[in-house]
Protein backbone atom coordinates (compact mmCIF):
# COMPACT_ATOMS: atom_id res chain seq x y z
CA UNK A 1 0.00 0.00 0.00
CA UNK A 2 1.16 3.64 -0.71
CA UNK A 3 2.92 6.50 1.37
CA UNK A 4 1.61 9.54 0.60
CA UNK A 5 2.46 12.81 1.60
CA UNK A 6 -0.01 15.54 -0.31
CA UNK A 7 0.92 19.04 1.32
CA UNK A 8 -0.33 21.93 -1.02
CA UNK A 9 0.70 25.25 0.42
CA UNK A 10 -2.08 27.59 -0.94
CA UNK A 11 -4.02 26.29 -3.51
CA UNK A 12 -3.63 28.00 -6.50
CA UNK A 13 -7.02 29.64 -8.50
CA UNK A 14 -8.72 30.40 -5.78
CA UNK A 15 -8.96 33.71 -3.89
CA UNK A 16 -7.00 33.83 -0.99
CA UNK A 17 -5.17 31.06 0.88
CA UNK A 18 -6.02 27.77 1.81
CA UNK A 19 -3.91 24.94 2.48
CA UNK A 20 -4.15 20.87 1.57
CA UNK A 21 -2.57 18.52 3.80
CA UNK A 22 -3.45 14.25 3.37
CA UNK A 23 -0.51 11.38 5.07
CA UNK A 24 -1.13 8.03 4.85
CA UNK A 25 1.50 5.63 5.32
CA UNK A 26 1.32 1.96 4.16
CA UNK A 27 -2.14 2.75 2.83
CA UNK A 28 -3.73 4.19 6.25
CA UNK A 29 -5.03 7.30 6.28
CA UNK A 30 -3.23 9.39 9.31
CA UNK A 31 -4.21 13.37 8.19
CA UNK A 32 -6.59 14.92 5.93
CA UNK A 33 -7.16 18.40 6.58
CA UNK A 34 -8.15 21.44 4.87
CA UNK A 35 -6.73 24.85 6.83
CA UNK A 36 -7.30 28.10 6.13
CA UNK A 37 -4.05 30.39 7.49
CA UNK A 38 -5.29 33.70 6.58
CA UNK A 39 -4.76 36.74 8.73
CA UNK A 40 -8.14 37.87 10.16
CA UNK A 41 -9.69 41.51 8.22
CA UNK A 42 -11.01 43.23 11.42
CA UNK A 43 -14.52 45.04 9.28
CA UNK A 44 -16.45 44.22 11.66
CA UNK A 45 -14.61 46.61 14.29
CA UNK A 46 -13.74 48.51 11.25
CA UNK A 47 -17.21 49.67 10.51
CA UNK A 48 -17.88 50.53 14.49
CA UNK A 49 -18.38 54.61 15.06
CA UNK A 50 -18.69 55.04 11.43
CA UNK A 51 -22.25 56.69 10.09
CA UNK A 52 -25.37 54.59 8.64
CA UNK A 53 -24.63 55.69 5.46
CA UNK A 54 -21.10 54.67 4.78
CA UNK A 55 -21.26 51.16 5.72
CA UNK A 56 -21.70 49.56 2.40
CA UNK A 57 -18.91 51.35 0.93
CA UNK A 58 -16.47 50.37 3.91
CA UNK A 59 -17.56 46.50 3.44
CA UNK A 60 -17.77 46.49 -0.25
CA UNK A 61 -14.01 46.49 0.37
CA UNK A 62 -14.24 43.17 1.66
CA UNK A 63 -14.30 41.61 -1.35
CA UNK A 64 -13.47 42.70 -5.20
CA UNK A 65 -15.23 40.05 -7.32
CA UNK A 66 -18.14 40.18 -4.54
CA UNK A 67 -18.29 43.75 -3.62
CA UNK A 68 -21.75 44.54 -5.05
CA UNK A 69 -22.85 41.99 -3.24
CA UNK A 70 -21.44 43.07 0.36
CA UNK A 71 -22.62 46.45 -0.49
CA UNK A 72 -25.98 44.84 -0.92
CA UNK A 73 -26.09 43.02 1.93
CA UNK A 74 -24.95 45.95 3.89
CA UNK A 75 -27.43 48.06 2.53
CA UNK A 76 -29.92 45.89 3.12
CA UNK A 77 -28.86 45.59 7.06
CA UNK A 78 -28.95 49.00 7.39
CA UNK A 79 -32.09 50.16 6.07
CA UNK A 80 -33.79 47.45 8.45
CA UNK A 81 -32.30 49.01 11.18
CA UNK A 82 -32.99 52.50 10.35
CA UNK A 83 -36.76 51.13 9.03
CA UNK A 84 -36.50 52.65 5.51
CA UNK A 85 -37.94 50.68 2.79
CA UNK A 86 -37.18 51.40 -0.82
CA UNK A 87 -39.41 51.71 -3.89
CA UNK A 88 -40.43 48.98 -6.72
CA UNK A 89 -38.04 50.80 -8.52
CA UNK A 90 -34.97 50.55 -6.56
CA UNK A 91 -35.45 46.79 -5.83
CA UNK A 92 -35.66 45.76 -9.22
CA UNK A 93 -32.39 48.07 -10.06
CA UNK A 94 -30.22 46.76 -7.07
CA UNK A 95 -31.27 42.83 -8.27
CA UNK A 96 -30.18 43.77 -11.87
CA UNK A 97 -27.14 44.93 -10.40
CA UNK A 98 -26.20 42.61 -8.13
CA UNK A 99 -26.92 39.64 -11.24
CA UNK A 100 -24.52 41.48 -12.93
CA UNK A 101 -22.32 40.64 -10.27
CA UNK A 102 -23.48 37.21 -10.54
CA UNK A 103 -22.55 36.82 -14.17
CA UNK A 104 -18.99 38.24 -13.53
CA UNK A 105 -18.21 36.14 -10.46
CA UNK A 106 -19.73 32.97 -12.15
CA UNK A 107 -17.78 33.03 -15.21
CA UNK A 108 -14.48 34.17 -13.91
CA UNK A 109 -14.74 31.02 -12.05
CA UNK A 110 -15.73 28.65 -14.37
CA UNK A 111 -13.96 30.28 -17.30
CA UNK A 112 -11.25 31.15 -15.70
CA UNK A 113 -10.38 29.21 -12.87
CA UNK A 114 -12.50 25.39 -13.35
CA UNK A 115 -11.93 25.58 -17.26
CA UNK A 116 -8.36 25.41 -16.99
CA UNK A 117 -8.75 21.89 -15.17
CA UNK A 118 -10.84 20.15 -17.57
CA UNK A 119 -8.55 20.99 -20.39
CA UNK A 120 -5.66 20.08 -18.74
CA UNK A 121 -3.88 23.48 -18.48
CA UNK A 122 -2.55 25.72 -15.51
CA UNK A 123 -4.33 28.73 -16.39
CA UNK A 124 -6.49 30.37 -18.93
CA UNK A 125 -3.82 31.62 -20.78
CA UNK A 126 -2.58 28.88 -22.29
CA UNK A 127 -6.34 27.91 -23.24
CA UNK A 128 -5.89 31.13 -26.07
CA UNK A 129 -3.93 29.33 -28.53
CA UNK A 130 -5.88 25.91 -27.44
CA UNK A 131 -9.30 26.89 -27.03
CA UNK A 132 -9.62 30.68 -28.77
CA UNK A 133 -13.46 30.54 -29.56
CA UNK A 134 -13.72 29.55 -25.25
CA UNK A 135 -11.93 32.26 -24.10
CA UNK A 136 -13.68 34.44 -26.39
CA UNK A 137 -16.91 33.45 -25.46
CA UNK A 138 -15.80 34.03 -21.02
CA UNK A 139 -14.02 37.00 -21.99
CA UNK A 140 -17.21 38.76 -23.57
CA UNK A 141 -19.48 37.56 -20.77
CA UNK A 142 -17.06 38.78 -17.88
CA UNK A 143 -17.34 41.94 -19.96
CA UNK A 144 -21.08 42.11 -20.12
CA UNK A 145 -21.47 41.49 -16.31
CA UNK A 146 -18.82 44.08 -16.07
CA UNK A 147 -20.61 46.55 -17.43
CA UNK A 148 -23.79 45.76 -16.04
CA UNK A 149 -22.02 46.46 -12.62
CA UNK A 150 -20.68 50.05 -13.71
CA UNK A 151 -24.08 51.11 -15.39
CA UNK A 152 -26.27 50.68 -11.81
CA UNK A 153 -23.53 50.60 -9.20
CA UNK A 154 -21.06 53.55 -11.05
CA UNK A 155 -17.91 51.36 -11.27
CA UNK A 156 -16.78 47.98 -12.43
CA UNK A 157 -16.06 46.77 -8.80
CA UNK A 158 -17.24 48.46 -5.29
CA UNK A 159 -20.86 50.16 -6.40
CA UNK A 160 -20.95 54.05 -5.77
CA UNK A 161 -24.01 54.35 -6.34
CA UNK A 162 -25.61 52.11 -3.57
CA UNK A 163 -27.12 54.76 -0.88
CA UNK A 164 -29.53 54.11 1.70
CA UNK A 165 -32.91 54.25 0.79
CA UNK A 166 -32.10 53.94 -3.13
CA UNK A 167 -29.38 55.26 -5.46
CA UNK A 168 -27.65 58.17 -5.77
CA UNK A 169 -27.71 58.34 -9.47
CA UNK A 170 -30.06 56.26 -11.54
CA UNK A 171 -29.43 55.03 -15.41
CA UNK A 172 -31.26 56.05 -18.28
CA UNK A 173 -34.11 54.49 -20.48
CA UNK A 174 -31.60 54.55 -23.27
CA UNK A 175 -28.75 52.78 -21.06
CA UNK A 176 -31.47 50.29 -19.92
CA UNK A 177 -32.43 49.19 -22.98
CA UNK A 178 -28.62 49.50 -24.53
CA UNK A 179 -27.65 46.87 -21.82
CA UNK A 180 -31.07 45.02 -22.28
CA UNK A 181 -30.15 44.56 -26.12
CA UNK A 182 -26.08 43.43 -24.15
CA UNK A 183 -27.81 40.69 -21.93
CA UNK A 184 -29.84 39.08 -24.76
CA UNK A 185 -26.64 38.58 -26.78
CA UNK A 186 -25.24 36.96 -23.55
CA UNK A 187 -27.87 34.83 -23.61
CA UNK A 188 -26.54 33.16 -26.82
CA UNK A 189 -23.03 32.87 -25.49
CA UNK A 190 -24.24 31.24 -22.50
CA UNK A 191 -25.76 28.78 -24.51
CA UNK A 192 -21.88 28.06 -26.26
CA UNK A 193 -20.13 28.11 -22.82
CA UNK A 194 -22.86 25.80 -21.86
CA UNK A 195 -22.23 23.61 -24.48
CA UNK A 196 -18.64 23.93 -24.09
CA UNK A 197 -18.72 23.02 -20.30
CA UNK A 198 -21.25 19.85 -21.56
CA UNK A 199 -18.42 18.66 -23.34
CA UNK A 200 -16.16 18.39 -20.65
CA UNK A 201 -18.33 17.48 -18.22
CA UNK A 202 -17.19 13.57 -18.37
CA UNK A 203 -14.17 15.36 -16.45
CA UNK A 204 -15.52 16.20 -13.58
CA UNK A 205 -15.24 13.74 -10.92
CA UNK A 206 -17.96 11.38 -9.88
CA UNK A 207 -17.65 11.74 -6.27
CA UNK A 208 -21.08 12.03 -3.85
CA UNK A 209 -21.84 13.30 -0.21
CA UNK A 210 -25.11 13.43 1.01
CA UNK A 211 -25.12 17.44 2.55
CA UNK A 212 -27.20 19.60 3.61
CA UNK A 213 -27.38 22.74 1.41
CA UNK A 214 -28.63 25.89 2.28
CA UNK A 215 -29.91 29.01 0.89
CA UNK A 216 -32.27 31.56 0.70
CA UNK A 217 -35.74 30.79 -0.10
CA UNK A 218 -39.01 33.06 -1.23
CA UNK A 219 -42.37 32.30 -3.12
CA UNK A 220 -42.58 32.22 -7.04
CA UNK A 221 -38.50 33.19 -7.59
CA UNK A 222 -34.83 31.79 -8.12
CA UNK A 223 -33.58 33.80 -5.34
CA UNK A 224 -30.46 35.64 -4.78
CA UNK A 225 -31.84 38.53 -3.10
CA UNK A 226 -34.77 38.27 -0.77
CA UNK A 227 -36.81 35.46 1.25
CA UNK A 228 -35.86 33.77 4.81
CA UNK A 229 -33.43 30.65 4.95
CA UNK A 230 -33.58 27.14 3.68
CA UNK A 231 -31.94 23.90 4.77
CA UNK A 232 -32.66 20.57 1.95
CA UNK A 233 -32.72 18.99 5.82
CA UNK A 234 -36.06 20.85 6.98
CA UNK A 235 -39.25 21.83 5.66
CA UNK A 236 -39.74 25.05 7.64
CA UNK A 237 -37.24 27.88 6.50
CA UNK A 238 -35.57 30.57 9.40
CA UNK A 239 -35.60 34.32 9.40
CA UNK A 240 -32.76 36.01 8.46
CA UNK A 241 -32.59 37.76 11.38
CA UNK A 242 -31.99 34.02 13.18
CA UNK A 243 -28.78 33.54 10.96
CA UNK A 244 -26.75 33.35 14.08
CA UNK A 245 -28.41 30.52 15.33
CA UNK A 246 -28.31 28.81 11.77
CA UNK A 247 -24.71 29.17 11.13
CA UNK A 248 -23.65 28.18 14.78
CA UNK A 249 -20.02 30.04 13.41
CA UNK A 250 -17.24 27.59 15.68
CA UNK A 251 -13.55 27.62 16.22
CA UNK A 252 -11.63 25.40 14.26
CA UNK A 253 -7.84 24.26 15.54
CA UNK A 254 -6.89 24.09 12.05
CA UNK A 255 -8.45 27.21 10.73
CA UNK A 256 -8.25 31.13 11.04
CA UNK A 257 -11.59 31.52 9.64
CA UNK A 258 -14.53 30.45 11.66
CA UNK A 259 -16.15 27.32 10.73
CA UNK A 260 -20.37 26.80 10.51
CA UNK A 261 -22.64 24.06 11.03
CA UNK A 262 -27.08 23.48 11.56
CA UNK A 263 -28.17 20.05 11.19
CA UNK A 264 -25.48 18.34 10.41
CA UNK A 265 -21.69 18.87 11.25
CA UNK A 266 -21.39 20.75 8.38
CA UNK A 267 -23.97 22.47 5.67
CA UNK A 268 -22.86 23.86 1.99
CA UNK A 269 -23.81 27.13 0.70
CA UNK A 270 -23.49 28.36 -3.20
CA UNK A 271 -24.64 27.59 -6.62
CA UNK A 272 -25.32 24.30 -6.34
CA UNK A 273 -27.13 24.36 -2.61
CA UNK A 274 -29.40 27.57 -4.34
CA UNK A 275 -30.26 24.93 -6.65
CA UNK A 276 -30.86 22.13 -4.84
CA UNK A 277 -33.30 24.13 -2.81
CA UNK A 278 -35.23 26.40 -5.33
CA UNK A 279 -34.65 24.56 -9.22
CA UNK A 280 -38.62 24.29 -9.66
CA UNK A 281 -38.06 28.03 -9.75
CA UNK A 282 -35.69 28.50 -12.70
CA UNK A 283 -36.69 30.50 -15.85
CA UNK A 284 -37.33 28.33 -18.64
CA UNK A 285 -34.01 29.73 -20.46
CA UNK A 286 -32.33 28.46 -17.46
CA UNK A 287 -34.33 25.31 -16.85
CA UNK A 288 -32.84 24.86 -20.71
CA UNK A 289 -29.64 24.72 -20.07
CA UNK A 290 -29.60 22.61 -16.53
CA UNK A 291 -31.58 19.91 -18.79
CA UNK A 292 -28.39 20.26 -21.51
CA UNK A 293 -26.15 18.63 -18.45
CA UNK A 294 -28.94 16.53 -17.09
CA UNK A 295 -28.83 18.13 -13.61
CA UNK A 296 -31.29 16.91 -11.36
CA UNK A 297 -32.79 18.23 -7.90
CA UNK A 298 -31.12 16.96 -5.15
CA UNK A 299 -27.37 16.40 -6.99
CA UNK A 300 -24.75 15.99 -4.24
CA UNK A 301 -21.82 16.07 -5.94
CA UNK A 302 -19.77 19.19 -4.84
CA UNK A 303 -17.73 19.24 -8.38
CA UNK A 304 -21.68 19.97 -9.76
CA UNK A 305 -21.48 23.33 -8.44
CA UNK A 306 -19.28 24.75 -11.53
CA UNK A 307 -21.97 23.30 -13.67
CA UNK A 308 -25.13 25.10 -11.27
CA UNK A 309 -23.60 28.09 -11.57
CA UNK A 310 -23.41 27.89 -15.58
CA UNK A 311 -27.15 27.37 -15.07
CA UNK A 312 -27.55 30.22 -13.00
CA UNK A 313 -25.40 32.46 -15.53
CA UNK A 314 -28.57 31.73 -17.69
CA UNK A 315 -30.97 32.39 -14.60
CA UNK A 316 -29.88 35.53 -14.12
CA UNK A 317 -29.76 36.90 -17.50
CA UNK A 318 -33.12 36.35 -18.28
CA UNK A 319 -34.27 37.55 -15.10
CA UNK A 320 -32.44 40.62 -15.71
CA UNK A 321 -34.19 41.04 -19.13
CA UNK A 322 -37.50 40.97 -17.46
CA UNK A 323 -36.83 43.13 -14.58
CA UNK A 324 -35.59 46.15 -17.08
CA UNK A 325 -38.52 45.54 -19.38
CA UNK A 326 -40.34 46.10 -15.69
CA UNK A 327 -38.84 49.31 -15.07
CA UNK A 328 -38.92 50.18 -18.46
CA UNK A 329 -42.71 50.03 -18.96
CA UNK A 330 -43.19 52.07 -15.62
CA UNK A 331 -40.56 54.54 -16.90
CA UNK A 332 -36.99 55.42 -14.76
CA UNK A 333 -38.47 57.68 -12.26
CA UNK A 334 -36.32 60.25 -10.65
CA UNK A 335 -36.17 59.22 -6.91
CA UNK A 336 -34.07 60.71 -3.89
CA UNK A 337 -32.72 57.96 -1.48
CA UNK A 338 -34.39 59.29 1.87
CA UNK A 339 -32.68 57.95 4.90
CA UNK A 340 -32.61 59.40 8.75
CA UNK A 341 -30.27 57.77 11.56
CA UNK A 342 -32.77 55.94 13.93
CA UNK A 343 -31.36 53.56 16.76
CA UNK A 344 -31.33 50.09 15.76
CA UNK A 345 -30.64 47.10 14.62
CA UNK A 346 -30.68 45.24 11.46
CA UNK A 347 -30.18 42.29 9.17
CA UNK A 348 -28.99 41.78 5.51
CA UNK A 349 -29.13 38.52 3.27
CA UNK A 350 -28.31 38.04 0.10
CA UNK A 351 -26.91 35.16 -2.05
CA UNK A 352 -23.43 35.98 -2.69
CA UNK A 353 -21.91 34.32 -6.00
CA UNK A 354 -20.36 31.46 -3.55
CA UNK A 355 -23.30 31.43 -1.33
CA UNK A 356 -25.90 32.98 1.34
CA UNK A 357 -24.22 35.63 3.02
CA UNK A 358 -25.57 37.89 6.43
CA UNK A 359 -24.97 41.32 7.92
CA UNK A 360 -25.96 42.38 10.97
CA UNK A 361 -25.33 46.07 12.43
CA UNK A 362 -26.52 48.27 15.34
CA UNK A 363 -27.00 52.22 15.23
CA UNK A 364 -27.27 54.43 18.13
CA UNK A 365 -29.29 57.50 17.48
CA UNK A 366 -27.01 59.25 15.68
CA UNK A 367 -26.70 56.54 13.37
CA UNK A 368 -23.08 55.34 14.00
CA UNK A 369 -22.68 51.96 14.23
CA UNK A 370 -22.00 50.12 17.36
CA UNK A 371 -21.60 46.63 16.12
CA UNK A 372 -21.45 44.93 13.35
CA UNK A 373 -21.43 40.76 12.46
CA UNK A 374 -20.93 39.54 8.95
CA UNK A 375 -21.02 35.66 8.57
CA UNK A 376 -19.54 34.76 4.90
CA UNK A 377 -20.48 31.92 2.06
CA UNK A 378 -17.06 30.50 2.26
CA UNK A 379 -16.63 30.72 5.95
CA UNK A 380 -19.70 28.32 5.83
CA UNK A 381 -18.15 26.00 3.16
CA UNK A 382 -14.97 25.70 5.16
CA UNK A 383 -16.38 22.69 7.00
CA UNK A 384 -17.69 21.05 4.42
CA UNK A 385 -15.00 21.11 2.39
CA UNK A 386 -12.88 19.19 5.59
CA UNK A 387 -15.80 16.65 5.82
CA UNK A 388 -15.76 15.83 1.88
CA UNK A 389 -11.86 15.61 2.09
CA UNK A 390 -12.69 12.80 4.89
CA UNK A 391 -15.38 11.25 2.48
CA UNK A 392 -12.94 11.65 -0.28
CA UNK A 393 -9.46 10.86 0.27
CA UNK A 394 -10.50 6.66 1.10
CA UNK A 395 -12.27 6.48 -2.77
CA UNK A 396 -8.71 8.06 -3.76
CA UNK A 397 -6.27 6.87 -1.64
CA UNK A 398 -4.76 4.19 -4.21
CA UNK A 399 -4.55 6.39 -6.56
CA UNK A 400 -0.89 8.44 -7.78
CA UNK A 401 0.09 11.17 -5.21
CA UNK A 402 -0.36 13.97 -7.95
CA UNK A 403 -3.54 12.66 -8.60
CA UNK A 404 -5.00 12.87 -5.21
CA UNK A 405 -3.36 16.33 -4.91
CA UNK A 406 -5.56 17.50 -8.37
CA UNK A 407 -9.02 16.12 -7.34
CA UNK A 408 -8.24 17.78 -3.81
CA UNK A 409 -7.58 21.03 -5.48
CA UNK A 410 -10.85 20.70 -7.89
CA UNK A 411 -12.52 20.25 -5.27
CA UNK A 412 -11.31 22.90 -3.23
CA UNK A 413 -11.89 24.85 -6.23
CA UNK A 414 -15.41 23.44 -7.19
CA UNK A 415 -16.41 25.65 -3.77
CA UNK A 416 -15.07 28.94 -5.42
CA UNK A 417 -13.92 29.98 -2.05
CA UNK A 418 -12.81 33.86 -1.96
CA UNK A 419 -10.85 33.96 1.00
CA UNK A 420 -8.07 37.77 0.03
CA UNK A 421 -5.86 39.40 -1.97
CA UNK A 422 -2.24 40.50 -3.36
CA UNK A 423 0.26 41.68 -5.56
CA UNK A 424 0.98 41.09 -9.20
CA UNK A 425 3.92 43.51 -10.04
CA UNK A 426 6.43 42.68 -13.31
CA UNK A 427 9.26 41.26 -13.19
CA UNK A 428 11.63 41.70 -16.83
CA UNK A 429 14.15 41.99 -18.33
CA UNK A 430 15.93 43.79 -21.30
CA UNK A 431 15.90 41.82 -24.80
CA UNK B 1 -14.77 56.38 -27.73
CA UNK B 2 -11.47 57.39 -27.39
CA UNK B 3 -8.46 55.81 -29.71
CA UNK B 4 -5.98 55.62 -27.10
CA UNK B 5 -6.60 53.55 -23.27
CA UNK B 6 -4.21 54.78 -20.45
CA UNK B 7 -4.17 51.65 -17.89
CA UNK B 8 -3.24 51.80 -14.51
CA UNK B 9 -1.98 49.08 -12.86
CA UNK B 10 -1.17 47.71 -9.19
CA UNK B 11 -2.19 46.93 -5.62
CA UNK B 12 -2.29 50.83 -3.52
CA UNK B 13 -2.08 48.42 -0.38
CA UNK B 14 1.37 47.23 -1.34
CA UNK B 15 3.65 50.51 -1.07
CA UNK B 16 5.58 51.30 -4.50
CA UNK B 17 3.58 48.37 -6.30
CA UNK B 18 0.44 50.56 -6.88
CA UNK B 19 2.25 53.50 -8.33
CA UNK B 20 0.44 52.40 -11.83
CA UNK B 21 -3.01 53.60 -10.06
CA UNK B 22 -1.81 56.73 -8.13
CA UNK B 23 -0.20 57.65 -11.67
CA UNK B 24 -3.28 57.25 -13.84
CA UNK B 25 -5.75 58.87 -10.97
CA UNK B 26 -3.56 62.33 -11.01
CA UNK B 27 -2.89 62.10 -14.48
CA UNK B 28 -7.44 62.36 -14.94
CA UNK B 29 -7.09 64.89 -11.95
CA UNK B 30 -3.92 67.08 -13.26
CA UNK B 31 -4.15 66.69 -16.86
CA UNK B 32 -7.21 67.51 -19.38
CA UNK B 33 -8.02 63.95 -20.96
CA UNK B 34 -10.17 64.63 -23.03
CA UNK B 35 -9.64 62.28 -26.17
CA UNK B 36 -8.01 59.35 -24.05
CA UNK B 37 -9.55 57.08 -21.57
CA UNK B 38 -7.86 56.46 -18.48
CA UNK B 39 -8.17 53.16 -16.07
CA UNK B 40 -7.01 52.42 -12.60
CA UNK B 41 -7.88 48.81 -12.85
CA UNK B 42 -5.76 48.09 -9.60
CA UNK B 43 -5.11 44.39 -9.48
CA UNK B 44 -7.83 43.54 -12.10
CA UNK B 45 -5.42 42.30 -14.58
CA UNK B 46 -8.21 40.38 -16.61
CA UNK B 47 -10.13 43.81 -16.87
CA UNK B 48 -7.16 45.08 -19.36
CA UNK B 49 -8.42 42.75 -22.05
CA UNK B 50 -11.48 44.49 -21.62
CA UNK B 51 -10.38 48.19 -21.81
CA UNK B 52 -7.67 47.73 -25.18
CA UNK B 53 -10.81 46.71 -27.26
CA UNK B 54 -11.31 48.83 -30.16
CA UNK B 55 -8.13 51.09 -29.20
CA UNK B 56 -5.64 52.30 -31.76
CA UNK B 57 -2.86 52.81 -28.88
CA UNK B 58 -2.31 51.93 -25.14
CA UNK B 59 -0.25 52.87 -22.28
CA UNK B 60 0.34 50.46 -19.47
CA UNK B 61 1.80 52.09 -16.30
CA UNK B 62 2.97 49.45 -14.04
CA UNK B 63 5.37 48.62 -11.48
CA UNK B 64 8.07 46.71 -12.87
CA UNK B 65 11.65 44.56 -11.49
CA UNK B 66 14.18 45.79 -14.01
CA UNK B 67 17.13 45.45 -12.13
CA UNK B 68 17.68 49.33 -12.52
CA UNK B 69 18.22 51.88 -9.41
CA UNK B 70 15.07 52.26 -7.35
CA UNK B 71 12.25 55.10 -8.62
CA UNK B 72 14.23 54.73 -12.74
CA UNK B 73 11.27 54.91 -15.37
CA UNK B 74 11.60 53.01 -18.38
CA UNK B 75 9.47 53.05 -21.70
CA UNK B 76 9.35 49.73 -23.58
CA UNK B 77 7.40 47.53 -26.07
CA UNK B 78 6.39 44.39 -25.57
CA UNK B 79 9.23 43.31 -28.09
CA UNK B 80 11.92 45.20 -25.97
CA UNK B 81 11.29 43.03 -22.52
CA UNK B 82 10.81 39.43 -21.29
CA UNK B 83 8.81 38.33 -18.39
CA UNK B 84 10.77 36.31 -15.69
CA UNK B 85 7.73 36.21 -13.74
CA UNK B 86 7.09 33.14 -11.97
CA UNK B 87 3.50 32.66 -12.06
CA UNK B 88 2.20 30.14 -9.41
CA UNK B 89 -1.48 30.85 -10.61
CA UNK B 90 -2.24 31.23 -6.74
CA UNK B 91 -5.39 34.08 -7.79
CA UNK B 92 -6.38 35.98 -9.83
CA UNK B 93 -5.09 38.85 -8.64
CA UNK B 94 -1.48 37.50 -9.75
CA UNK B 95 -0.81 37.60 -13.13
CA UNK B 96 1.83 38.88 -15.86
CA UNK B 97 0.35 41.95 -17.84
CA UNK B 98 2.82 40.12 -20.85
CA UNK B 99 0.48 37.31 -21.03
CA UNK B 100 -2.76 39.12 -20.69
CA UNK B 101 -1.61 41.95 -23.33
CA UNK B 102 -0.80 38.61 -24.83
CA UNK B 103 -4.76 37.10 -24.20
CA UNK B 104 -5.62 40.82 -25.77
CA UNK B 105 -3.67 40.40 -28.61
CA UNK B 106 -5.17 36.66 -29.72
CA UNK B 107 -8.73 37.40 -29.41
CA UNK B 108 -8.68 40.47 -31.27
CA UNK B 109 -8.79 42.88 -28.45
CA UNK B 110 -5.21 44.03 -28.76
CA UNK B 111 -4.44 47.58 -30.19
CA UNK B 112 -2.00 47.92 -32.92
CA UNK B 113 0.71 49.93 -30.39
CA UNK B 114 0.88 49.52 -26.88
CA UNK B 115 3.69 50.92 -24.95
CA UNK B 116 4.75 50.31 -21.32
CA UNK B 117 5.84 52.19 -18.61
CA UNK B 118 7.53 50.16 -16.06
CA UNK B 119 9.08 51.94 -12.53
CA UNK B 120 11.33 50.27 -10.97
CA UNK B 121 10.07 50.01 -7.14
CA UNK B 122 11.97 50.46 -3.76
CA UNK B 123 9.85 48.63 -1.35
CA UNK B 124 6.91 46.17 -2.36
CA UNK B 125 5.60 45.69 1.40
CA UNK B 126 2.21 46.20 3.23
CA UNK B 127 1.33 49.45 3.34
CA UNK B 128 -0.02 52.66 1.81
CA UNK B 129 1.52 55.37 0.00
CA UNK B 130 5.05 55.22 -2.10
CA UNK B 131 8.87 55.21 -0.98
CA UNK B 132 10.99 58.47 -1.15
CA UNK B 133 12.53 57.22 -4.64
CA UNK B 134 9.19 56.97 -6.11
CA UNK B 135 7.20 60.40 -4.67
CA UNK B 136 10.34 62.65 -5.44
CA UNK B 137 9.86 61.57 -9.21
CA UNK B 138 6.17 61.58 -9.15
CA UNK B 139 5.69 64.85 -11.55
CA UNK B 140 8.61 63.68 -13.88
CA UNK B 141 6.45 60.26 -14.24
CA UNK B 142 3.51 62.04 -15.18
CA UNK B 143 5.13 64.66 -17.97
CA UNK B 144 6.40 61.53 -19.59
CA UNK B 145 3.18 59.98 -19.73
CA UNK B 146 1.30 63.04 -20.64
CA UNK B 147 3.88 63.33 -23.53
CA UNK B 148 3.09 59.79 -24.62
CA UNK B 149 -0.56 60.23 -25.08
CA UNK B 150 -0.20 64.17 -25.65
CA UNK B 151 -1.86 65.37 -22.83
CA UNK B 152 -1.70 69.03 -21.85
CA UNK B 153 -2.03 70.11 -18.07
CA UNK B 154 -5.37 71.83 -16.91
CA UNK B 155 -5.51 75.35 -16.61
CA UNK B 156 -5.55 76.64 -13.32
CA UNK B 157 -8.92 76.35 -11.49
CA UNK B 158 -9.59 73.20 -13.81
CA UNK B 159 -8.42 70.54 -11.04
Amino acid sequence: MPNIDVSVHHVTRVEGHGTIRVRASDGKIERVEWRVPEAPRFFEAMVRGRSYEDIQTIVSRICGICSVTHSLAAIKAVEDAIGVTVSKQTDALRIVLHYAEQIESHVLHVGYLVAPDLLGQKSVVPLVASHPDVVKTVIALHKLGNAGMELIGGRMTHPVTVKPGGFAKLPTEAQLKAYKKDLENGMKLVGILADVVVSLADKLPDFNRDTEYVALKTDGTYTFYHGDIASTDVKETTDVHKFESVANEYVSAQSTAKWCKWHRDSYAVGALARYNINADLLLPEAKAVAAKFGLQKGACNPYLNSVAQVVEIAQVIAHSIRLIDGVLTDGVTPETPKAAPREGEGVGSVEAPRGILFHRYAFDGKGMCTSANICIPTGQNHGNIQKDFESLVPKIIDKPQDEIRLLMEMLVRAYDPCISCSTHYLDVEFV
Amino acid sequence: MAEIAVVGLGNPLAGDEGIGGRLAEELERRYDCSGVEVYDLGTSLFNVVHVLENKAKAVIIDCALMGEKPGTIIKFTRDEARSKKVLRHMSLHEGDVFEIVNVAGRVGSGPPEIVFFGIEPERIELGRGLSASLECRFDEYLKEIASETGLVKKVAGDA
